[in-house]
């Protein structure tokens, strides 16, 4: 065990609902509108109903071995060679993953808030903060979470309650009218971001305190996040109407534009975007670290500290360099991502599990499921 | 930016690898200074406007067929 | 760039040669000399025969015989007034007592006639001898014994107790500890007159010997916690010891960072509180400033007066204080942030008055806040050393007319003048000066970023600040306790204070297994 911090179960769930939040609601209403049009909230709720037996299965596999991450016992289960490789295509998930989310970070910033620096800088940044979160450990990480969750909850409170007088309740009309099959299109927006990402959650899973809570921490933050998630995804079709919705890339910070109390209230879209910073920030502090500790774990290392600096290059290299523009990014998270994130995220750990229920080296911890 | 990545390895350098030297922790040290050495090379590269692949492309080349079939299904 | 590359160019050099740890020395006490005239000669050489060295010969009449005798001490520490009484007025019962044993050493006849003397110890080498000369007892030697009797007649002047400077309240004891070690521990005595507060000293300092007291109350306090801080304490290897900020540099948990994990008080009534919750107190002569330990960020926020005043006031009171945490921490980089990148935050018409004032200012928003800064920090600071009756009216008309000349100069702009103003008051309102001090330091960079990335650099700075302050630790409890981790039981004494009726339990981080305060009778709600 490279890592020696432990968290409880709250701050559990809290990493879960940020994670869930993470870019997710910064992308993800427009992919939904743009699949469902007005009925994009459906879709999302589809999407959450999905996620939830996905995060049952995850917890399942977490169980079978509750103190090893899953590279770990990716490599215990498949053999050397293929659980090495297997575990690769984790780490390169992971990898890929942070660097998606930096360069969601980057876009909105150099798109919205400050379009003369340069995209390198505001990723250089911060780099800085997350390789600081990722060297103080899994402890700090789930410690800071907790004191920047009231501040979340408090801005998305606000964003709500002051977006109340603008809803009409017409743009949701006429509902139900793309068809099951356009929705369930849609809703695969969803499940790939955040629900599928969430594997990642299988490399802390050891290290949150009591096994038999974990499952429940993470499917409540889950369930919690996803429901913000519909929550806003309604909101944008009821005051912006789905058109504008599909059509802007960051359409919750069109919502937070929308906000007027009174005459001075206004424009104050940069302080809802701290929502979106903070969750983002946690979202990619954990993949970050996730794929440090994998490839530490995979190529036995003592402690996964000498790999930051030189992780956080990459990662920022291919940040840079892994779409030359939105449209790009638009159709392949759209089109490309879900395919991906299904594989890593679903059918490879079904392997794995696959693989513990043959081999039966599934930990006695669970025990007291009766074997199949 | 090739300058900061720069110095930031040899602070890399001056800190961590002197640390782990110490300790005999060879393996750390050269898994991490490969690590180290690819990310300066690939930033040098691009310094020098030498175009660097794109990891999106290989997954697209990869998932494009399978991804037609089921959103053509599903529409 | 020299010292960059020195351990590089060290390890190729050497090689992996482990740095090798640093001697320490032992001396064996010195014993004494059996004769008197040797002991005194050698007294004097050490103190160097210094003027205040008081030596007194005289004779002491066992078995009809004069044996020579005499007392050492040191003028302005010993007050040996009562010691000379007994032994040199009354020697008519001493001689007979003397007389009539005759197998007894006299030396323990002595030790047991002098009642009229408090604290009396036998002192067998030179180190402890010089020690108790220096401490202010009065040593008696008798010529031809190998021990001397130290008697404690100690009476340094202190002052008197008033009001500390640093730390005054509108309601609660008036009292303020002093230099004298001994008052110090009286006076939390005097809180809590339980038999369970423990004492133990220690002496600190190879040259100047400091005594160091820790005090907890058995039973409260974590006994790891005690034994952290023992550990600690004796692990210190440094000559002198001249306030307890030195202890608090050598023992806190971390170095590199500016925030403290050790708060200090000048309070009795806030020392025993803090005991009370299961914390130690560390005391040392010569200083009122106590240490308290472990110290979580929320006791910084904290003062003793919180306690006293109603429930619904001190809650209040303590939002008000996190909220100017936040303005003294974020209001000039705020303003920077705003005012260069988020324009259009502003509501218009402030807007517009704030773009007409910076017309005619050549410096950028980032300048004019770091000028204005950095006067204040300078008025600051000279107002805290200026003697006291000049000091009032130079810092307060110097930053009125500094303030105004300057914005009438067009150098800085009146909003910037009243961020500054506004920022440096809220920063008086943190009860504790570690604190706002730290907070002072940690604003510069926030501006750094502020003028560079915008609110954007903020949030970065934040979330780097907020990392760092929950990796910190205080005597191994987080510092960050009861916000993260997050207790539910402690928040009742975090941002808000719940009403006495609500104050059941100890904090759970620095107690150990007593956490009820009253076990049988919880106290009532307050009927009509």
């Amino acid at each position: 065990m490279i890592e020696k911090g432990k968290i409880n179960a709250r701050q559990f769930s809290i990493l879960t609902l940020l994670f869930s939040l993470g870019s997710a609601i910064l992308i993800v209403p427009s992919a939904l509108t743009a699949a469902a049009m007005q009925d994009g909230w459906i879709s999302a709720i589809v999407g959450v109903a999905a996620g939830i037996p996905l995060l049952a299965f995850y917890n399942a596999l977490g169980s079978r071995h509750p103190d090893l991450t899953l590279i770990e016992y990716t490599e215990r289960l498949l053999g050397k060679w293929v659980g090495k490789i297997v575990g690769l295509l984790f780490f390169s998930f992971f990898l890929l993953l942070s660097a998606l989310v930096l360069r969601n970070v980057g876009d909105f910033i150099t798109t919205i808030v400050m379009p003369e620096t340069p995209i390198e800088s505001v990723h250089f940044i911060l780099l800085i903060a997350i390789a600081m979160g990722v060297g103080l450990g899994l402890e700090v990480i789930a410690r800071s979470a907790e004191i920047f969750l009231p501040w979340v909850l408090m801005l998305l409170f606000f964003l709500i309650v002051f977006l109340f007088p603008q809803i009409e309740m017409d743009r949701i009309q006429p509902v139900f009218e793309s068809g099951v099959k356009t929705i369930v299109r849609g809703s695969l927006s969803v499940i790939s971001i955040p629900y599928l990402e969430l594997v990642v959650f299988l490399m802390i899973y050891p290290y949150v305190g009591k096994p038999d809570r974990r499952g429940a921490a993470m499917i409540k933050g889950a369930l919690i996040g996803g429901t913000v998630l519909v929550l806003i995804t309604m909101l944008c079709v009821f005051v912006l109407g789905w058109d504008f919705t599909s059509r802007h890339t960051f359409p919750s910070y069109t919502l937070a534009k929308k906000i007027q109390v009174g005459e001075f209230l206004q424009r104050i879209e940069v302080l809802v975007a701290i929502i979106w910073f903070l969750t983002i920030f946690f979202k990619l502090v954990l993949c970050f670290y996730a794929s440090l500790l994998g490839l530490a774990q995979l190529l036995k290392m003592n402690s996964y500290r000498p790999l930051i600096v030189p992780c956080a290059m990459i990662v920022l290299m291919v940040s840079i360099v892994v779409y030359p523009n939105i449209v790009y990014f638009r159709i392949f998270a759209s089109e490309i991502w879900p395919f991906y994130a299904l594989t890593t995220g679903f059918l490879l750990p079904l392997l794995v599990w696959a693989a513990s229920l043959i081999s039966s080296t599934g930990d006695t911890a669970s025990k007291s499921r009766p074997p199949a | 930016m090739v300058w900061i990545v720069l110095a930031a390895a040899a602070c890399v350098v001056r800190f961590e690898y002197v640390r782990l030297y110490r300790r005999k922790q060879f393996k750390d040290l050269s898994i991490s200074a490969c690590l180290l050495g690819f990310a300066a090379t690939l930033f040098i590269l691009r310094s020098a406007h030498v175009p660097i692949p794109d990891p999106l492309d290989w997954i697209g080349a990869v998932y494009k067929p399978a991804s037609k079939f089921i959103l053509s299904a599903l529409s | 760039m020299v010292s960059f590359l020195y351990p590089i160019k060290k390890l190729l050099k050497k090689g992996l040669g482990s740095r090798r740890p640093a001697g320490d020395g032992g001396k064996p006490p010195a014993p004494l000399s059996r004769s008197l005239d040797d002991t005194l000669r050698t007294v004097k050489n050490a103190l160097g025969g210094s003027a205040d060295l008081v030596i007194r010969r005289f004779a002491i009449m066992m078995n009809r015989r004069p044996h020579p005798a005499a007392i050492v001490y040191i003028d302005g520490l010993a007050d040996p007034k009562e010691l000379l009484e007994s032994l040199l007025a009354d020697s008519g019962d001493m001689q007979e007592i003397l007389q009539s044993a005759e197998d007894v050493e006299p030396v323990q006849l002595i030790r047991q006639y002098l009642l009229k003397i408090g604290q009396i110890n036998g002192v067998s080498d030179l180190s402890t001898l010089y020690h108790a000369i220096l401490s202010g007892d009065t040593c008696i030697l008798l010529n031809g014994a190998s021990e001397a009797i130290a008697a404690g007649t100690g009476a340094a002047k202190d002052r008197n107790i008033s009001e500390p400077a640093s730390q005054a309240v509108l309601r609660g004891p008036r009292e303020g500890f002093a230099e004298t070690l001994r008052t110090n521990t009286a006076l939390v005595r005097r809180k809590i007159k339980n038999p369970n507060l423990w004492m133990e000293t220690r002496r600190i300092g190879e040259v100047t010997k400091t005594d160091v007291a820790i005090m907890y109350i058995k039973g409260i306090a974590n006994d790891k916690t005690v034994n952290e801080v023992r550990m600690r304490l004796d692990r210190i290897r440094i000559d002198s010891i001249l306030e307890s900020g030195y202890i608090e540099e050598l023992i806190q948990d971390e170095t590199y960072t500016p925030f403290p994990t050790i708060f200090n008080t000048e309070r009795p009534d806030a020392v025993a509180g803090g005991l009370l919750e299961g914390r130690i107190a560390i005391l040392v002569d010569g200083t009122p400033f106590v240490l308290v330990v472990p110290a979580l960020f929320t006791h910084f926020l904290q003062t003793p007066e919180d306690y006293y005043q109603r429930a619904d006031i001190s809650s209040l009171l303590r939002i008000l204080r996190y909220v100017c945490l936040f303005i003294a921490l974020f209001g000039p980089a705020a303003y920077i942030a705003v005012t260069t990148f988020h324009q259009e935050m502003i509501p218009t018409p402030l807007l517009l008055s704030v773009i007409a004032a910076r017309e005619g200012i050549p410096f950028p928003a980032f300048v004019e806040a770091l000028l204005m800064e950095i006067t204040f920090e300078i008025l600051r600071e000279a107002g805290v050393r200026m003697p006291r009756t000049v000091g009032q009216a130079v810092s307060i008309v110097g930053a009125l007319v500094i303030g105004q000349s300057a914005v009438e100069a067009g150098l800085v702009g009146p909003a910037m003048v009243i961020v500054v103003s506004i920022t440096a008051i809220s920063n008086f309102v943190i009860p504790s000066y570690n604190m706002g001090i730290s907070i002072r330091m940690i604003r510069f960079p926030f501006m750094i970023l502020a003028a560079s990335f915008g609110l954007y650099g903020i949030l970065v700075g934040a979330i780097v600040m907020v990392l760092h302050l929950c990796s910190l630790r205080s005597f191994g409890v987080p510092y960050m306790a009861p916000f993260a981790p997050f207790i539910v039981e402690d928040q009742k004494d975090n941002i808000f204070r719940f009403p006495r009726w609500a104050m059941l339990t100890r904090p759970r981080y620095s107690s150990d297994g007593n956490l009820v305060r009253e076990k049988d009778r919880p106290p009532r709600k307050p009927a009509p």
